[in-house]
């Protein structure tokens, strides 16, 4: 298995950690160490999730991933798989940290899964080669998931959840934690309604992390990345002016409307515009 | 002694050929009609007489009985008059010689003959029961000389009509006056500037026959461009000329300066009109805005001021492109296939959208105006586009631009498009994307995988409902026959894409 490891003397052992107390003292890794230099957010939750909180999670890995945000979870079953899936659904980033060697797949049925974000995306871990999953392992690891990421959203936890540990972590370390409500006569949501009784962000909609993270208009460099060169002129050109009209955008472009027409509606589907009142404005949260 | 003419009469705007006989016996003078004749024909007789005799001749003193045949079925109007009179002048002569010939006017007491509505589809009909000459009001010649090979003889009092029935004179055959080419309009998209994509949709609705719908706020040219429209169609053919000519006539809107309709028709009905002013209808049913737009635009200016009953029971005619009417007599048929073309402005008030002023509408008002604007009606809409307004600096950087589309362009677009459709849907019953059904789409909007793809994904990320996806479909259709292409690709797709209804969010 063809690895890497990082350790904090050197430049691109990730930002997030640096802030922490007990940081890892070396950190190996599968993939792209670069995803970590995007905006990083955990999801994390319990293993025995309901549909519910496994629904939720895949659609805010989605919503978080498409527009560049990298989504970090634990690789375990329930919530973390679900929250891997849906980033990588949305062809976006995520960061898998685990609670072993890279070499050991570990909950064994997401061996799929670790290598599509082997590929993808990251595996992280502090543990050596050969290093077996232990219960006392994820804890540890937990707060490695909280350091990396700037919030730390706890989708679904029972009363006693390991994601609860995540979430004190990540107060302690000063990141955001951020909880969805659930109804009350499960018991799949005793943990996080009462996280959100203990101060907990409540959070209702995927907009409550854009807002928190201060993302309102798309990453100029993500957009490069994800447009093709008319696309991205068009991009500009609404950063620059605002909202425009299709006849705007036709004439600064010099540009017929048969031409710009289906440029604007695949951006639109990219998720990068929307059209409203008659204008196209560059997509906010 | 019983004498035999011909004429016509009216159901709706089809003719349909009837023989007047005359008989006279002996009794107590008097003068019967038989025949399902309505009131106008029964009070000939009162018109007739006097007539008769203010033009020297005589008025029998005898029992005159007027059938009309076909007994059974209804008969209209004031045309009858004149063959009436001719049938009791003629009484005691061989009518044999008249079996090709047929009469249409209405008398007035002192013999003049007046103008009658519908002889366009009146002649028509004659020409078709094998008749060769048409004795009819002058000032109706004109209208009725659009059929060349029907002799057309113009009168205009009953000494002239019966010299003619008599043999004595043969009568001057009216001679179409020519026409000085086609009448051109002087409305052309040239004058519109800094639309170009509002041009580029209508360029699409016009290709296809899409019904379009234009959100936008007051004085962004709506109007302005829904009225160029029948710039960029097709010029009529000879049928279609025919056609509309004959609802014109039925509905009496024919005269001196315009007895043939020669352009395509733009109906702006106001939006107080009721349901009978739009579809047609009444005693004698005569056509509505609706068929009166036969063949060309319909444009309902300010949907959100239409009443909404009037508004839903358009739905069906435009839909199976023609207005029933059910009357005792029987079901009229008007035909009903027209762009559809609608103007609404973003909110009551109009200002919903403008940056600089300020929306007064209450919230029930933007509610109700919503619904409107998403309600049944306008989701059976093909094309729904926004209208922005051009602003000063938009205009004069517009005007230092290269030239604008102008209609002749913009019609050689659609026309190379039409023309395609044509030869698609040949011997199919579909006669252009507009009209496609479900099968239709499914067996000619062929998609390349990448188009497919697209779609695809569209159908989930915006919510596109079922109506919503065989929208885009047609429309794609038409945007790839713009431009030439046999199976609908991404580009296509994506163009249509901008023409979706909006998901309005409830206010």
């Amino acid at each position: 298995m063809k690895y890497e490891w990082v350790t904090p003397d050197m430049k691109q052992y990730p930002k997030g950690l640096r802030e922490i107390k007990n940081k890892p003292k070396k950190l190996y890794y599968v993939g792209n160490l670069e995803v970590l230099n995007q905006r990083c957010v955990s999801l994390v939750g319990s293993r025995t999730a309901n549909g519910y909180g496994k629904s939720v999670a895949e659609q805010l890995a989605s919503k978080l991933a498409m527009r560049g945000v990298t989504v970090v979870s634990g690789l375990a079953k329930g919530i973390d798989t679900c929250a891997h899936r849906g980033a990588l659904k949305a062809g976006g980033n995520t960061a898998a940290v685990l609670g072993c060697g890279l070499d050991v797949c570990y909950p064994p049925e997401n061996r799929n899964l670790m290598k599509e974000i082997a590929e993808k995306g990251l595996l992280i871990t502090e543990y050596d080669l050969g290093t077996k999953a232990e219960r006392y392992h994820f804890p540890n690891r937990n707060r490695i998931i909280s350091g990396l990421s700037e919030i730390t959203v706890v989708v679904q936890a029972r009363n006693r959840s390991g994601s609860l540990i995540t979430a004190e972590l990540a107060a302690e370390q000063g990141r955001e934690v951020m909880a969805v409500p659930g109804n009350i006569d499960s018991q799949h949501n005793l943990g996080t309604n009462k996280l959100i009784r203990e101060g907990a962000t409540m959070l209702l909609s995927e907009s409550d992390i854009f807002e928190a993270l201060g993302i309102d208009h798309i990453d100029e460099q993500e957009a490069k990345n994800k447009l093709s060169a008319t696309e991205f002129e068009i991009f500009e050109l609404l950063l620059k002016n605002g909202e425009m009209s299709m006849d705007e955008i036709c004439m600064a472009l010099g540009k017929s409307p048969a031409y710009v027409n289906p440029i604007v509606a695949v951006m639109e589907m990219k998720g990068f515009t929307f059209s409203e009142m008659g204008k196209i404005f560059l997509a906010n949260v | 002694m019983l004498t035999k003419i011909q004429t016509a009469t009216l159901m709706g705007i089809e003719g349909h050929a009837v023989t007047v006989e005359t008989d006279l016996h002996n009794g107590m003078p008097g003068f019967n009609i038989v025949g399902l004749a309505d009131t106008t024909i029964r009070e000939a007789c009162q018109r007739i007489k006097p007539a008769i005799m203010n033009c020297g001749y005589l008025f029998p003193r005898e029992r005159v009985t007027v059938n009309l045949v076909p007994a059974g079925s209804p008969k209209e109007g004031s045309h009858f008059d004149l063959p009436i009179a001719l049938g009791v002048m003629m009484l005691g002569q061989d009518t044999e010689s008249l079996k090709h010939t047929a009469f249409l006017g209405e008398v007035s007491l002192d013999g003049t003959i007046h103008s009658v509505k519908g002889v366009l589809p009146l002649a028509i009909c004659l020409r078709r029961a094998g008749i060769k000459r048409l004795v009819l009001p002058a000032s109706n010649a004109e209208e009725a000389s659009i059929l060349e090979d029907l002799e057309i003889l113009p009168v205009t009092t009953l000494r002239e009509a019966v010299a003619i029935a008599e043999g004595e004179q043969m009568g001057t055959p009216y001679l179409r006056k020519e026409t000085p080419g086609i009448p051109k309009t002087e409305y052309d998209y040239s004058q519109v500037v800094g639309q170009e994509s509002v041009k580029r949709a209508i360029t699409i609705g016009a290709a296809g026959a899409h019904g379009i719908l234009m959100i936008g706020s007051p004085g962004s040219g709506k109007s302005m461009m829904a009225k160029r429209i029948p710039s960029i169609l097709p010029e009529l053919t000879y049928e279609e000329k025919l056609e509309i000519t004959g609802i014109y006539s039925v509905a009496g809107l024919l005269d001196d300066h315009r007895p043939v309709i020669e352009e395509r028709p733009f109906r702006s009905p106001h939006h107080t009109i009721t349901k009978v002013g739009l579809l047609g209808g009444g005693a004698r049913p005569r056509p509505g805005e609706l068929s009166l737009a036969h063949r060309g635009v319909l444009f309902l200016d300010e949907l959100g001021e239409f009443d909404s009953k009037v508004i839903d029971s358009l739905r069906q005619p435009i839909e199976d492109q023609v207005v029933h009417i059910t009357r005792q007599m029987g079901d009229v048929l008007f035909p009903s296939q027209v762009m559809l073309v609608v103007a609404a402005n973003p909110c009551k008030c109009g200002n919903l959208w403008d940056d600089k002023k300020v929306c007064s509408c209450t919230s029930q008002q933007l509610e109700s105006h919503r619904r409107k604007l998403m309600g049944p009606f306008a989701d059976r809409i093909d094309m729904h586009i926004k209208v922005n307004p051009v602003t000063k600096e938009n205009l004069i950087r517009a005007d230092q631009m290269a030239a604008g589309m102008s209609s002749a362009q913009m019609r050689e677009m659609v026309l190379a498009a039409r023309e395609r459709q044509e030869h698609r849907f040949r011997g199919t019953g579909y006669r252009d994307n507009g009209s496609l059904d479900e099968r239709g789409i499914k067996a000619y909007c062929v998609l390349t995988g990448a188009g497919e793809q697209l779609l695809r994904e569209a159908f989930g990320r915006l919510g596109l409902t079922m109506r919503g996806y065989h929208k885009i479909l047609k429309m794609a259709r038409t945007v790839a026959d713009l431009e030439g292409a046999d199976r609908i690709a991404e580009q296509h797709v994506a163009e249509a894409l901008m023409y979706r209804p909006d998901i309005w969010e409830q206010a």
